[in-house]
This record gives structure tokens, C-alpha cells and sequence, in this order.
């Protein structure tokens, strides 16, 4: 029994990242700043000072200072911009933020199989649905998109879960541009936005068997 | 005078090589039943880890098999196998073993039935060597058994009877667990349980005022039993009471962080074991009817309602007893810190919580889901945060004593802080778009579970096998284990994260030309690691067969305190300690 799309799923929206070379610079400063922290805290046993007679005093004296206290509040401080930071990429707003200005979107219909991809060019329709501009239903690895134009990307897999991904080069594996898992019974929905034409491969990022790493295609997107 | 003197007799007790134990003796049967869950598990540390090197082998395109799909479902089997045996064959038997022992320490009565312990600790035999046996059978649909994958192999694979064995498997280890659920609670929560008056903290002006006093001086030994209510005892059990004003704080008995952390763990994973026996369920239903068509997101968000509890009950007993061990070995008060207990709450509710960001990039989720995932995945970090700070604290400018044990417990906190950036950059859903089912995750999971829990585990076992046996771990055998682990851990995880970073994909058994450059480190490391645990292994069972030798047990307890022990024995238990 498939389910319906418009009650099942929840359509998200990619381009939204601040993408991976940001990540890769955010997640390096963390180690690199709580490693000092730990090379200080750790040097620190080395000082002899006069001052711990007792078990505690110099918890004592941190807690004097109210360190944790300040810290708590620092970490919460920290938690509440975050999340203020990540607002965009709260799933209801992505949604929104994706079909907002849209006048048109671009529907590729997607079949995922033990072990292979079906890409079908589903055509034009507008936000509301009601223009349908064309349909050629068949299956290609050529994608005429325009860029800057909305796709929406609608998944089904025939058999197992895969993961549609689509990686940010022709390369056999390479950083994803955006990725939903395909799972069977649903169709898994996508929003994504090609800034510029190319060759991008599409490879299955959820293990889905043996055969799995050649579970590998590819499409072409052309600026019409 | 005289407290001064006792204070130094305390003092030469926590300088002891072995470490803090605390003087409550628990049951011989318990002892055994310890020793046995540590022998175990590392029985099946080696086995996965042999699994892992057959993985690293395969991505480094050493053949063990000419026929090229069966050398590639050999790798699915393997990581299936590693994964779960490496979870429930050593972390969560590890855990289960070195719970039991320190509730009983550190709550200073007996486990409430020594029978389902030991149900327990056959369940969790029993499950993992059928998980080794359906590898045997080159069952591989991943650790996390994804369904309906379990039952598609396709191409000649694996075998429905493997499949149905592994939920076999899976399903023993779950009632294992729930066992073991069971009896901490039923331990915790039926009759006196040790406890204290927040003493140590700052009263009339003068903040060292609390640390002279002796008997507050961080031994759980010395707390008296306390016959809580049941409202008290909850809100004392999960930490609430430490969020409370000071007048009203010190009216909560505060019970030992360690059996706080063992506890909110238990009813964490009870919680989560509902999402494993749902999948289960599921799983079994297509078995019986394969035209029933189950919904198989709800299977896979059930699974993950357990899965990633489950990495946290690797997790928080070692952590609650940190909180302990570390300030012992760095010579400061514990029991009764309330920063100590301020992450428990929130542990409690986040753990339960944030299984939700692996359904991030699954589309047709409700979104409340998604939205739940995304808060309770950063907020995870704010308990996380407090308990790192107030540990720095306790090491800061202390004079810790650098042993094999403390030296474990310390690396596995930075490990876990390390695995918990990681993580946070998961816990975004416009970050894992780009991460999801990378390298990077598996990294993640390698600092937080390898370099993390695993660590603080092993730091304990070297603590509490001397301890139980009064026989210590070789010591340069030690400082080879902890060498190798740091390094090819270490060097291990931090290969996986970047490797995830610029975009190789996980669960791979053919790695493209384009990355093979990096397998022969990989390679490398996870034989470091894997050289340092068989030391450890050979270090072990030498102890354990070694004769006993004259340990310095009666300098370690005086016989004042001798009488202590036997007269709480008698007291809580009916028996001598003899």
C-alpha cells in the first residue's frame, strides 16, 4: 500500500547549509580550543602550590568564583544562539522558506532499487499544482534545469531503504550537495536548488546490501 | 589533632596504586559474577575487533575471498557483527558487569536478585554468540538491522533462517538488558539505600567551613542508610534535588552520584528498549505474514528509539562513577557536589529524546519529529558540558595521581568531549545534509563509544579487578595498552571524521581509487588498537591465573574499619564478610 505523499510526507528544502568547508573549519576550532583547555587544566597538576592542605579547598575556591554557575549559563547562552543560528534550517521553515518565492517547480520522479537508479523527468507543475507544462515520463540521466530553478525531487524505492544522494561532483564519491533516505511505502520528497549546470553523481548512501557501492548513476544538468 | 590524623590515613588509602574502592564489601557471588561479565566482554572486544580488521582489510583490497560478491557480503557480515558484538558483546556487557558492582558499592546494600543478574549475564552470552554465529552465515543488513533489508537479501545472500536468528539474537539481548533494568531499579527504589546531607556545601560566610569536616570528606562508605520516601528518593535518584534552593536541598538526602548515573541509565534504557522490542515485533510479524506489509519507517525510527540510548548506557555508569573516581584520584570531595548531580535531569530526559536526528534525512517523518530532534540534539549538550567543566574542575590545579586507571578515565573524557563535536555537528539538520551516512559519522561514533565509554570502562576494570581479586594489573603491560589505544584511536576516530568531512561514504566495502590513499592508515591504526587490546587481554588473564599475592589489604583497610564492613554486612546483607 503506497502512502500519500501530501499526508505522509514532509517536503524539505536543501541550500541551506552554510556548507562543508564552514563545517570542516567549525569543527576543527572546537577540538583545537577544547584541547588547550584540557593541555592547561592537565599542566595545572603539575604546579605544587602551597595552598591544598585540605581535600577541597581549591574546589572550593573555583566554586567561591562560581565557575560552573557561570558556565552553565555560558553553555545555555551558546545553546539558545545556535538555535537561533539554525532557524532556517528547521525543517517547517526550510519548507516554507523553499516554495516561497517558487513560481514553478521542476517535479524528477526517482526509483530506487536493489541495486539501481530510474530517473524520470516528471515535467513543470506549479506550487498549487494546477500547471502542468510538460511530461515526458521517461527515463533519462539528462536533466534540463534551469538554474536557480526549484526541483523537487520525489523518491520511491522499490524494495529495500535506500539513500538518494547527490553528490557535489561527477566524482565517484565525493560531499553530498543534499541526500533524503528513500523509504519503501513512501514517496520521500526533496527541494533542491542547481546553482550551476554540470554532471552530478547520484549514489546510494544508505547500505542497502551487497551490491550497494556500485549502486551508482549519474545525472547531467543543462542550463535551458 | 585527631581529624587531622584521620585525614592523613585517608589520604595514604586513595595513594594506593589500585585505586579508590570503596570499603563496602560486596558479595562474594557478586564478586565472581563481575569478574565473569569482564571476562566476557573482552572476549568479544577481540572477536569484534578481528571483525573490524577484517572490514579495514577489505576496503584495503586484501582478498579473503576470490569470489568478488561473497569477499563483499563477508565485509556486510563483518560489519554487522562488529557493530552489534562491539554494543551489546562488550560495551553493554562491560556495563552491565561493572553496574552491578558499584550499585552495590556505592548504595552499600545487595543487588535485589543475584538470579536475574546472573539471567542477565547469560542472556547477553547467549545473544551475542548467536550474533556470531549469524556472521558466520554472512548475515549482514547492518548493526542496526534495517528492515526490510534483513529480509531482501537478494543475490544469493544471506538466508531467512539467519535473519529470523538474528532477531532471535537481538531479541535475548533485549531481555537481558531489561533484566538488568529491573534489578537496578528494584535495588534503588526497595528498602535504605546509602545516602548524605548535602554537607559540603559554603555555610555562615565560610566556603572551607565544609571541608573540615571528616566525615564529609568524599567517603561513600560513611554515609549512613537512609530509609527515603518514595517522592524523595525519585527526585534524589535523578538528580532533581540538586536544581532545588539551598534550604530545600539539603532536606534531600543526596545518594551517591555513582548509583544517580547507574540509575537514570536503567530507566533511560527501559524506555528505550520498548523502540528495539517494537522493531523486533515487527520484524517477527513479516516473518509469520510476508503480505502483511509493515510500515517500515515506524520500524526504523522504533529501532533508533533504542539506539541511541544504548550508546549513551555505555555511557553514563562509567560517567556517574568518574564523577567519583576522578576526584579520588585527584584528592578532592565528591559525594556530595552539586554540580556533580545537575546534569542527571537533564540526561534523563535528552537521552530519551534525541534518538530523533537519525531520522533527519528521513522525508516523511511528522514534523514533530524533526523539530524534536533538532532541540533535544543541542540540548543534549548542555548536561554534557557541566559534567566535562565540573570534572576539569575537580583535575584542575589538584595533584592527580597519574596511574593506569586514572589515566583511562581522563582520556576517555576528552574522547567523549572530542566525539561530542562531532556529534553537534549532526545534531543540525542543514549539517547532516551534508554528513549523514558519511565517514564522519562513523568517527563520531568511534571517539564517543571507542575513545569515550570504552576508555572509562577499562579505566575502571584496572580499579576494580584490583578490587575484587586484590591482585593488580601488570603495570608496563598497562602503559602499552593505554599508549596503543590512545594512538590508534585516536588516530583511528580523527581518520574517519575528516575522512566524512571531504565526503567518503560509510558502510563501504569498495573504496574509489580517489580515497584508497588513506586505507593503509586507516589499516594501521586499527591494528595499533587492536595490538593494544590483546596486551590487555594477555595482561588480564595472567592477573586473574596469577596466585594471590600478599597485597597490601591491611594497610589499605584498618581494622576499625574491617569492623565497619562486616557490621554493615551484617546489617544490610545478613552475612559476614569473611
Amino acid at each position: 500500500m503506497e502512502r500519500d505523499i501530501d499526508t505522509a510526507g514532509v517536503e524539505l528544502a536543501a541550500n541551506l547549509g552554510y556548507g562543508n568547508s564552514w563545517l570542516i573549519l567549525l569543527v576543527t576550532s572546537a577540538i583545537l580550543v577544547a584541547s588547550a583547555f584540557f593541555v592547561y587544566v592537565l599542566l595545572s597538576t603539575k604546579y605544587n602550590h602551597a595552598s591544598l592542605k585540605g581535600f577541597d579547598k581549591v574546589k572550593y575556591e573555583l566554586n567561591k568564583y562560581h565557575v560552573e554557575r557561570y558556565w552553565a549559563i555560558f553553555v545555555g547562552a551558546l545553546l539558545i544562539s545556535f538555535w537561533i543560528l539554525g532557524y532556517p534550517w528547521m525543517p517547517p521553515v526550510a519548507f516554507d522558506n523553499a516554495l516561497r518565492d517558487a513560481q514553478v517547480v521542476h517535479t524528477v520522479k526517482v526509483t530506487a532499487g536493489q541495486w539501481y537508479w530510474i530517473v524520470n523527468d516528471g515535467g513543470y507543475t506549479s506550487p498549487d499544482g494546477s500547471r502542468q507544462v510538460s511530461s515526458p515520463e521517461h527515463p533519462t540521466d539528462q536533466l534540463y534545469i534551469k538554474a536557480g530553478e526549484l526541483t523537487k525531487f520525489v523518491a520511491r524505492s522499490e524494495d529495500v531503504n535506500h539513500g538518494f544522494g547527490v553528490l557535489s561532483s561527477a566524482n565517484e564519491m565525493d560531499v553530498p550537495l543534499f541526500q533524503m533516505q528513500v523509504v519503501p511505502g513512501y514517496d520521500n520528497v526533496f527541494y533542491y536548488t542547481f546553482d550551476k549546470p554540470g554532471v552530478y553523481t547520484i549514489r546510494c548512501l544508505e547500505y542497502c546490501g551487497w551490491n550497494h557501492p556500485y549502486m551508482v548513476s549519474s545525472i547531467t544538468v543543462h542550463v535551458v | 589533632m585527631e581529624d587531622d590524623e584521620s585525614k592523613t590515613k585517608v589520604l595514604n588509602e586513595y595513594d594506593h596504586e589500585h585505586g579508590p574502592s570503596p570499603l563496602y564489601k560486596i558479595s562474594k557471588n557478586l564478586s565472581d559474577l563481575t569478574i565473569m561479565f569482564i571476562i566476557s566482554s573482552v572476549v568479544f572486544f577481540i572477536a569484534a575487533g578481528t571483525l573490524a580488521f577484517v572490514m579495514r582489510s577489505i576496503q584495503s583490497r586484501i582478498v579473503f575471498m576470490t569470489n568478488p560478491e561473497l569477499n563483499m557480503g563477508l565485509f556486510y557480515a563483518a560489519l554487522t557483527a562488529h557493530g552489534q558484538l562491539m554494543f551489546f558483546g562488550f560495551a553493554c556487557m562491560l556495563t552491565v558487569g561493572l553496574s552491578y558492582y558499584l550499585l552495590s558499592k556505592f548504595a552499600k546494600k545487595p543487588l535485589y536478585s543475584m538470579s536475574m543478574a546472573v539471567a542477565s549475564y547469560a542472556l547477553l552470552n547467549g545473544g551475542s554468540i548467536l550474533l556470531i554465529v549469524c556472521a558466520l552465515m554472512l548475515f549482514g543488513a547492518g548493526w542496526y538491522n534495517l528492515m526490510p533489508l534483513a529480509f531482501h537479501p537478494q543475490n544469493g545472500g544471506w538466508t531467512m533462517f539467519s535473519a529470523t536468528l538474528f532477531l532471535v539474537a537481538d531479541t535475548c539481548i533485549g531481555i537481558g538488558l531489561v533484566i538488568f533494568c529491573c534489578n537496578v531499579i528494584a535495588t534503588v527504589l526497595r528498602g535504605r539505600i546509602a545516602a548524605g546531607v548535602q554537607k559540603s556545601e559554603p555555610e555562615g560566610g565560610s566556603i572551607f567551613r565544609a571541608s573540615a569536616d571528616y566525615s564529609d570528606s568524599g567517603r561513600i562508605d560513611l554515609l549512613p542508610m537512609h530509609n527515603l520516601p518514595v517522592a524523595t528518593r525519585w527526585v534524589s535518584l535523578l538528580g532533581i534535588s540538586s536544581w532545588f534552593p539551598r534550604r530545600y536541598r539539603k532536606l534531600v538526602p543526596a545518594v551517591s552520584v555513582v548509583v544517580v548515573g547507574i540509575f537514570v541509565n536503567s530507566v533511560a534504557l527501559l524506555s528505550g528498549t520498548v523502540g528495539l522490542f517494537t522493531q523486533l515485533g515487527i520484524g517477527y510479524s513479516y516473518l509469520i505474514d510476508p503480505q502483511s506489509n509493515p510500515n517500515w519507517l515506524f520500524a526504523k525510527d522504533a529501532f533508533w528509539f533504542f539506539g541511541h540510548p544504548i550508546v549513551y548506557f555505555t555511557l553514563f555508569s562509567f560517567l556517574g562513577a568518574a564523577y567519583y573516581y576522578i576526584p579520588k584520584f585527584t584528592k578532592k570531595t565528591v559525594p556530595y557536589d552539586k554540580w556533580a548531580y545537575r546534569s542527571w535531569p537533564f540526561y534523563f530526559i535528552f537521552t530519551v529524546l534525541v534518538f530523533s536526528h537519525h531520522s533527519y534525512m528521513d522525508m516523511p517523518n511528522p514534523i514533530i519529529v524533526q523539530m524534536i530532534a533538532t532541540v533535544a540534539s543541542q540540548a543534549i549538550i548542555f548536561p554534557s558540558a557541566l559534567t566535562v567543566m565540573t570534572i576539569m574542575m575537580y583535575i584542575l590545579r589538584s595533584r592527580i595521581r597519574w596511574n593506569i586507571a586514572s589515566a583511562f578515565i581522563v582520556t576517555g573524557i576528552v574522547g567523549w568531549v572530542y566525539g561530542g563535536f562531532a556529534g553537534a555537528e549532526t545534531g543540525w539538520w542543514g549539517t547532516d545534509v551534508y554528513l549523514h551516512n558519511t565517514l564522519n559519522i562513523v568517527g563520531h561514533i568511534h571517539l564517543v563509544l571507542l575513545m569515550g565509554s570504552v576508555l572509562l570502562g577499562i579505566g575502571l576494570v584496572y580499579s576494580v579487578i584490583a578490587d575484587l581479586t586484590k591482585k593488580k594489573l601488570g603495570k608496563t603491560l598497562g602503559l602499552i595498552h593505554l599508549v596503543t589505544t590512545i594512538v590508534g584511536g585516536f588516530g583511528l576516530a580523527f581518520m574517519f571524521m575528516y575522512l566524512g568531512l571531504f565526503g567518503v561514504i560509510r558502510r563501504e566495502a569498495v573504496i574509489p581509487d580517489q580515497f584508497m590513499w588513506a586505507m593503509p592508515g586507516l589499516l594501521f591504526f586499527a591494528l595499533t588498537v587492536g595490538f593494544g587490546q590483546i596486551v590487555f587481554v594477555y595482561n588480564l588473564f595472567r592477573t586473574l591465573r596469577r596466585k594471590q599475592n600478599t597485597f597490601e589489604e591491611d594497610k589499605f583497610v584498618n581494622k576499625q574499619q574491617k569492623r565497619e564492613i562486616e557490621e554493615q554486612n551484617i546489617i544490610h546483607t545478613g552475612e559476614t564478610s569473611s
